[in-house]
């Protein structure tokens, strides 16, 4: 099967989207999305056949607080609205005493968190009509008394409910400069039959911290990490995530066109 | 003498007057410098034919071309590179670089059109004698054209009226003869009247306007640009390939009353004039030139 690839739908950004070669299928952030008003866009792309994907980013399904039954309700509109394939989110939390973050912050890596993660799964999956997938984060600290690597504990969630993943490369090597975690150690530990579809982005190094920023160009070191990925195991999608900077149509086809390079030739080694 | 000659010859020496006189109004007073035509590139043409607002829109779709813009479905514009310092093509980037978030389309076309690039195009093509400013006020026809003409009509009636009367060679020449002086009459007061209320004289210089329509095939249009950008120029949005950013800039035009007050080129008259974009210095859109 050939590894489809695409590129994060922005509405700043959605004519050029629209009309770049090469775009298999596309991903939205959910909470952007009204049903009753579609982007006209969006339209388009779906009746060229191309997979529209609900991402979404407030749900905290890392929280101690269970999943918002509306906020789940709206995301389960969204995909049916779309005729999304799978809906993904974020393993982290967003909110709690009623706080809004405003960020996706780092899970605790422990056992007593999995048993609250795996709960909150459950209930999302039972409210939403297709698969969902669970997104590792990029963070720049962790809580001190995990108890586990982030791939196992994703693994554990795995195999408990049955949820499928979104792996986020640039995320793994910001785990990598901030954390000192190997991306092909975490790769080798996690359940690859289970990736729905690959994020690909680019992020800056500041004070010796990787800030996964979405605002600049994929660096080499995270389309290797791509490529480590795609030797163990080709995902079906691979998506490139741009949310600011905006480079122009011909930055973003070259860069498409450099992870379409990467996941051609893992596949031709295989 | 044939009785039709003095109507006849006061004919022709009314044409040549009123013809001498509309193109001394309509180039403003300056002789226009024909060589400097072949130098133009696509937003002066398009100045040339639409006025400011077309060159906004010339140099707005080039930068789109090259992908150094994103424009949305909803009429937003983002620049997608930082602005080269000493490109004049690059003045909407310099906009909208000092906008996070970029601009609606709209707000960007009437910036853009107060822009001192744009507003430079005009003043060059003012200087080559190409236009003529939108601010001089009515263009009013010479008063030696009504001197030259009115008169010699009133003299040539008398005329004829007493030769006819004296040859007593019946009514219908004479009234014919009457009929003759009365429509030139007519027709000199009626070009005087349009000259002096002016704004249906518009003030592009004739032979800019006439050589421009000359251009208008294919070879003109690659010379002047790619992507449409020479069907732009030389006739407008209309003729843009692409219906979806037409359609855009359709709905995203600018209101006359966004624009910029400091102006002196807009879409067609001066900026501050009552009629506003809608007349056409430099081909506005009442003489179907700036849609």
């Amino acid at each position: 099967m050939r590894t489809a690839v695409g590129i994060g739908w922005r509405p700043e950004i959605d004519l050029t989207v629209e009309r770049l070669a090469g775009v298999d299928f596309v991903e939205v952030v959910a909470e952007n999305v009204c049903v009753g008003h579609l982007p006209e866009s969006l339209r388009v792309l779906r009746e060229r056949g191309v997979e529209v994907i609900p991402h979404g980013v407030g749900l905290g399904l890392a929280g101690a607080d269970r999943p918002d039954p509306a906020r789940l309700a709206r995301l389960a509109e969204v995909a049916d609205a779309l005729g999304s394939p799978v809906v993904s989110e974020h393993l982290a939390f967003v909110r709690a005493g009623g706080m809004e973050a405003g960020h996706l912050l780092p899970t605790p890596m422990t056992w007593d968190a999995l048993d609250v993660v795996t709960e909150n799964v459950r209930v999302a999956q039972d409210a939403l009509p297709v698969p969902l997938a669970l997104e590792n984060p990029a963070t720049l600290l962790t809580w001190p008394d995990n108890e586990m690597s982030e791939a196992r504990f994703l693994t554990e969630l795995v195999e408990r409910t049955g949820v499928r993943l979104l792996i986020d490369v640039a995320n793994l090597h910001t785990q990598r400069i901030n954390h000192g975690v190997d991306p092909a150690a975490a790769l080798a530990e996690l359940p690859l039959e289970a990736v729905e579809y690959v994020h690909v982005a680019g992020g800056v190094e500041r004070d010796g911290l990787w800030h996964d920023t979405h605002a600049h160009p994929v660096t080499e070191p995270i389309l290797e990490v791509l490529a480590t990925l795609c030797a163990l195991r080709p995902p079906p999608r691979v998506l490139l995530e741009r949310d600011g900077d905006f480079p122009t149509a011909g930055e973003i086809a070259a860069e498409l066109a450099a992870i379409r390079a990467v996941v051609d030739r893992t596949a031709a080694r295989r | 003498m044939n009785p039709w000659l003095p109507p006849l010859a006061y004919s022709v020496w009314t044409a040549l007057v009123l013809g001498v006189a509309i193109g001394s109004a309509r180039r403003g007073g300056r002789r226009a410098d024909r060589a400097r035509l072949a130098e133009l590139g696509a937003a002066e043409y398009a100045f040339v034919g639409g006025g400011a607002a077309r060159a906004v829109d010339v140099s707005i779709l080039a930068l789109l071309g090259e992908g150094a813009l994103h424009l949305n479905r909803d009429g937003q514009v983002v620049a997608a590179r930082a602005p080269a310092a000493d490109a004049t093509g690059d003045a909407p980037l310099r906009i909208l670089d000092r906008e996070y978030g970029g601009l609606p389309l709209r707000d960007l076309r009437t910036r853009l059109a107060a822009a001192p690039e744009i507003q430079g195009i005009g003043a060059d093509l003012f200087a080559a004698g190409l236009i003529a400013r939108p601010d001089a006020g009515p263009r009013r026809l010479p008063r030696w054209a009504l001197f030259a003409t009115l008169p010699l009509g009133l003299a040539t009636a008398v005329a004829g009226f007493v030769r006819a009367d004296d040859a007593t060679s019946g009514a219908l020449p004479w009234v014919g003869l009457l009929l003759a002086v009365i429509g030139s009459q007519a027709c000199v007061a009626g070009l005087l009247l349009l000259g002096v209320f002016g704004e249906r004289v518009v003030p592009t210089a004739p032979t800019t306007r006439r050589l421009i329509r000359l251009r208008r095939d294919e070879a003109a249009v690659a010379a002047l640009g790619a992507d449409g950008l020479g069907t732009v120029a030389l006739w407008g949005l209309d003729r843009f390939p692409d219906p979806v950013i037409k359609e855009i800039f359709r709905r995203n035009a600018p209101t006359p009353a966004g624009r910029a007050p400091e102006s002196t080129w807009c879409g067609g008259t001066s900026c501050a004039s009552p009629q506003g974009a809608r007349a056409g210095s430099c081909g506005g859109t009442a003489d179907g030139c700036g849609n």
